[in-house]
């Protein structure tokens, strides 16, 4: 059952009403408060920022003078001596690799000769891409020696394409023939070493004469 | 007045964080940051080129000052082609063949393909010497072998042999020389 608005609910006095303006006055209290320890951070982070940059750029200077230090104490001459040397080092092995010996050529040259065959002149060229072309003339004492001089040709695998042609029966019997070929790289390639310094007699020559066992002529 | 200082405040508090730290710390300091950071690094590639340097340095003077004259030697800093004619000229003599005529010719440059010059980039340069001699097929055997033989690496690219009227034998030949540019 509902009572009527004149009946008092309670015998408890009510509060006067005066807590508005306290309540104001502290709200405003604390947002200054705020407000204050706000621009307080502001102003130590700006300080902050100002000294961590001073000491960056201290830091800094103190890098580049290291760095300017380090650069001056590298000798360049000696760093020019390394690679002077390297580059001679790489390219004496490459010399050595593709170093040419025809004494080889002519050593099995001499050795697929026959007797009854000889050589009047001889043309040998080797080209930058490793090709050896090689253009003979000689004579042969009858069609039986050019055909076993061409077996022994045909034998040795390191002298290809070998061709033989202007073949020409003189009276005497005497056939006189050229003969073109190539000749395989591992048949010119040097597998010597240099002479020791010792055997070098720098006083007179840059090219040393070794002791060589001479050959008959072809 | 009261009212308004809290308000000073903030702006004041977001004038310093937007006008000042804010573009000091993503520009000033990031550019410093940066600069050290390659300062260091170029202070660590110095440190290791120290240590390579000195490791260098070792093995260097490891290496017999003799092996060092002779390599020099193999691979000079010139052509020097007038002593090598003089010390082909005395090698042939005492081989017993006799030279004549030495010419000096650049090597045949390769044809560039549509155009494209390939630059030269080894460090080796070469020159083509060309000269006759007139002897015994033994004298060339053992002048050849001595010059291939030699200190100084000499290659025979061209050899064309003739018998002459008077019993021995011409040799055109093309050595090519080497020396480090």
């Amino acid at each position: 059952m509902a009572l009527p608005p004149t009946v008092p609910t309670s015998f408890v006095p009510k509060q006067p009403v005066a807590t508005t303006r306290r309540a104001k006055r502290g709200s405003g209290s604390l947002f200054l408060t705020i407000s204050l320890i706000v621009m307080g951070l502001a102003v130590v982070g700006a300080g902050a920022t100002f000294a961590y940059e001073q000491i960056l750029e201290s830091v800094r200077d103190k890098k580049a003078a290291e760095l300017a230090a380090a650069e001056a104490s590298i000798n360049r001459e000696t760093v020019d001596e390394f690679l002077r040397l390297q580059a001679r080092l790489d390219a004496t092995e490459k010399l050595l690799d593709e170093h040419i010996s025809l004494s080889r050529f002519f050593a099995v040259l001499e050795t697929l000769t026959l007797q009854t065959v000889s050589f009047q002149s001889l043309e040998l060229s080797i080209t930058d891409t490793g090709d050896t072309k090689l253009t003979l003339e000689g004579t042969a004492q009858s069609f039986n020696a050019l055909a076993a001089q061409s077996a022994a040709f045909a034998a040795e695998r390191r002298i290809r394409e070998a061709i033989f042609s202007d073949i020409r029966a003189l009276p005497t019997g005497v056939v006189t023939f050229s003969l073109q070929a190539v000749i395989h790289p591992s048949l010119i390639a040097w597998e010597g070493t240099p002479l020791a310094p010792e055997q070098v007699d720098t006083t007179n020559t840059s090219l040393p004469q070794e002791q060589t066992d001479t050959t008959t002529t072809p | 007045m009261s009212r308004l200082l809290p308000i000073v405040a903030i702006l004041i508090a977001l004038g310093l964080f937007f006008g000042y730290i804010n573009p000091t710390m993503s520009g000033p300091i990031a550019a410093v940051k940066q600069e050290i950071k390659s300062y260091e690094s170029a202070l660590e590639a110095a440190d290791r080129f120290r240590e390579k340097q000195q490791q260098l340095v070792e093995e260097r003077a490891k290496i017999p000052p003799a092996s060092i004259v002779l390599l020099e030697s193999f691979l000079p800093n010139g052509a020097d082609n007038v002593q090598l004619i003089l010390d082909l000229d005395a090698l042939a003599s005492q081989a017993g063949l006799s030279l004549s005529e030495f010419t000096m010719a650049e090597p045949v440059e390769q044809v560039p393909v549509d155009g494209i010059v390939i630059p030269e980039e080894t460090p080796v340069g070469s020159i083509e010497l060309t000269t006759s001699g007139t002897g015994s097929y033994e004298s060339f055997r053992a002048f050849l072998s001595a010059a291939e033989s030699s200190l100084r690496p000499l290659d025979l690219v061209n050899l064309s042999i003739a018998a002459n009227a008077a019993g021995a034998y011409t040799y055109d030949m093309t050595f090519r020389l080497y020396w480090l540019r």
